[in-house]
């Protein structure tokens, strides 16, 4: 039995115009990782593909299980959250709460009412009176509250104030004390993903660019600024991307490499989840 | 499948109320006017095509797709969408019958046995019609599918409308009068039959779907 919460292996999906390609990355348990990419890299595709919400080839394991063959044993032990909400409008939190008791075994009752009452979320209120951030809030209930042991967050913080993002972020990071407990958390908001990431997978056009440890990522990138004569004098080989403006040179660098350490008139500042992706995305390679 | 049921059942609540405050006004104001075959027919229809209102506003909240992140299979999903029809038209025979009970306590002339010959029919009738809509929904989604189900309901009775009023079917109380057990044996069974056909192909739509 794996000890990763999930492990995709050759996930390929093919439509007219885009193409997941050959996803592999595992989610080890008791870790948050980060899954970034621009809008239209694929993430939802791929985190569709491991739900098996559509049709794709390769291998997923979800805590051990095979996502097609032990699906509903799977789904007994897994939440997820989407960027909207999908109860109808009509509904209150006790409908939701009858309807989830008769859906997953463990459904907590009590839990449930907890987290209403920690988000604030009244129960007399039908879905369609709740503002966006309060469906989010109540669709999060949702996800915890039958004691899953990994989370799937596909977008769960975009278009939510920053209050609402560092309350939600917060609960994420109670759930994952219980060390037996993971996130998979999509999200274009790398500064979510800065606060509580442990791992950061980038996927653009389909393909994973990268899958590293968070801490090592914000460590070892730096963005080298320089004249065009610096810039030339660099072995192709350190610079992961470049871009050109009107002031010289912008470089991404491994900036714990001899080189740079070699050169302290060079200015290497560090550089965040966003900048990464914004070089990897943008920025040219040598 | 309990929970898709109560989600559904749960959703389509206002509406259910909506439909039954409805149809006692109609059958109130109407039955002497336009006949209780007619009111019969409608209360029927009114009642079976609720489950195309259900996948209907779980697609406008895609709810499927959410819920096959929890445990049930698409294979659930199906099953419990032709049970919710079987529900829906048990709840039409019921609501018929009352009416048709009604109906004869005021008017003791009226012929109980006729009557469910012309419950049968009329079911049968839905049955037939909700084994090809089911399948349509599934495949096109609600919001596609409006336009096909007002075919699939308006075109038959659009037709026969039609046909009648060509002298097409003047010979039909006839034949009705000579072999109406037979007909009425035969399209029970063909609505049957092609809602356990309906139930299979929905399952294999169903099975390739993606949202």
């Amino acid at each position: 039995m794996s000890k990763d919460a999930i492990r995709v292996e050759h996930l390929t999906k093919h439509y007219p115009d885009f193409t997941l390609d050959d996803i592999n990355f595992t989610v080890p348990t008791g870790s948050i990782v980060g899954f970034v990419g621009e809008n239209g890299a694929g993430k939802t595709t791929t985190i569709k593909s491991i739900l098996g919400i559509i049709q794709s080839k390769g291998n997923v394991e979800i805590l051990g299980m095979d996502a097609h063959e032990q699906e509903q044993e799977m789904k007994e032990q897994i939440g997820v959250v989407f960027d909207e909400n999908h109860f109808h409008e009509c509904f209150k939190a006790k409908q939701i709460d009858t309807i989830m008791k008769q859906m997953y075994r463990n459904w907590d009752t009590a839990l449930f009412t907890q987290y209403l009452r920690t988000f604030q979320l009244p129960s007399g209120k039908t879905i369609k009176e709740f503002s966006r951030g309060m469906k989010m809030k109540l669709a999060i209930a949702v996800a915890l509250a039958h004691h899953p042991k990994l989370l799937v967050l596909d977008e769960a913080t975009s278009g939510l104030d920053p209050i609402v993002r560092e309350e939600i972020l917060d609960i994420f990071l109670d759930f994952i004390q219980d060390e037996n407990h993971s996130i998979f958390f999509s999200s274009h908001i790398t500064s979510d993903l800065d606060k509580i990431a442990d791992y950061i997978i980038f996927i653009h056009n389909g393909k994973i660019v990268f899958n590293k440890e968070k801490q090592e990522l914000v460590e070892t990138s730096g963005i080298l600024k320089c004249g065009k004569d610096i810039f030339n004098s660099l072995p192709k080989t350190e610079i992961i991307r470049y871009r050109q403006n009107g002031f010289g040179y912008e470089v991404l660098v491994n900036r714990v490499h001899p080189l740079f350490r070699n050169h302290p008139d060079w200015v290497v500042d560090p550089a965040s989840i966003e900048d990464i992706m914004l070089f990897m995305v943008r920025g040219k390679m040598a | 499948m309990k929970a898709l049921m109560l989600n559904d059942l749960f959703a389509l609540k206002k509406t259910l109320i909506y439909i039954c405050v409805f149809l006692t006004v109609y059958a109130v104001i109407f039955t002497d006017l336009i006949g209780t075959e007619f009111i019969t027919g409608f209360i029927i229809v009114m009642v079976t095509m609720m489950v195309s209102s259900a996948v209907i506003a779980e697609d406008m909240v895609k709810w499927n797709m959410y819920a096959l992140t929890m445990p049930v299979t698409r294979r659930i999903m199906v099953k419990e969408k032709y049970f919710l029809s079987i529900l829906f038209n048990v709840c039409g025979i019921l609501l018929a019958s009352l009416y048709g009970l009604v109906i004869d306590m005021l008017n003791h002339q009226f012929d109980l046995a006729s009557y469910g010959a012309l419950i049968t029919a009329i079911l049968s009738v839905a049955l037939i019609l909700n084994s090809i809509l089911l399948p349509v929904l599934f495949h096109f989604g609600g919001e596609k599918a409006k336009y096909i189900m007002i075919g699939i309901y308006g075109i038959p009775m659009g037709g026969l409308a039609l046909l009648g009023s060509l002298g097409y079917l003047d010979g039909a109380d006839q034949i009705i009068a000579d072999y109406g057990q037979l007909l009425l044996i035969g399209l029970a069974a063909l609505g049957i039959i092609l809602t356990v056909v309906s139930y299979f192909v929905s399952q294999r739509i169903y099975a390739k779907k993606e949202w």
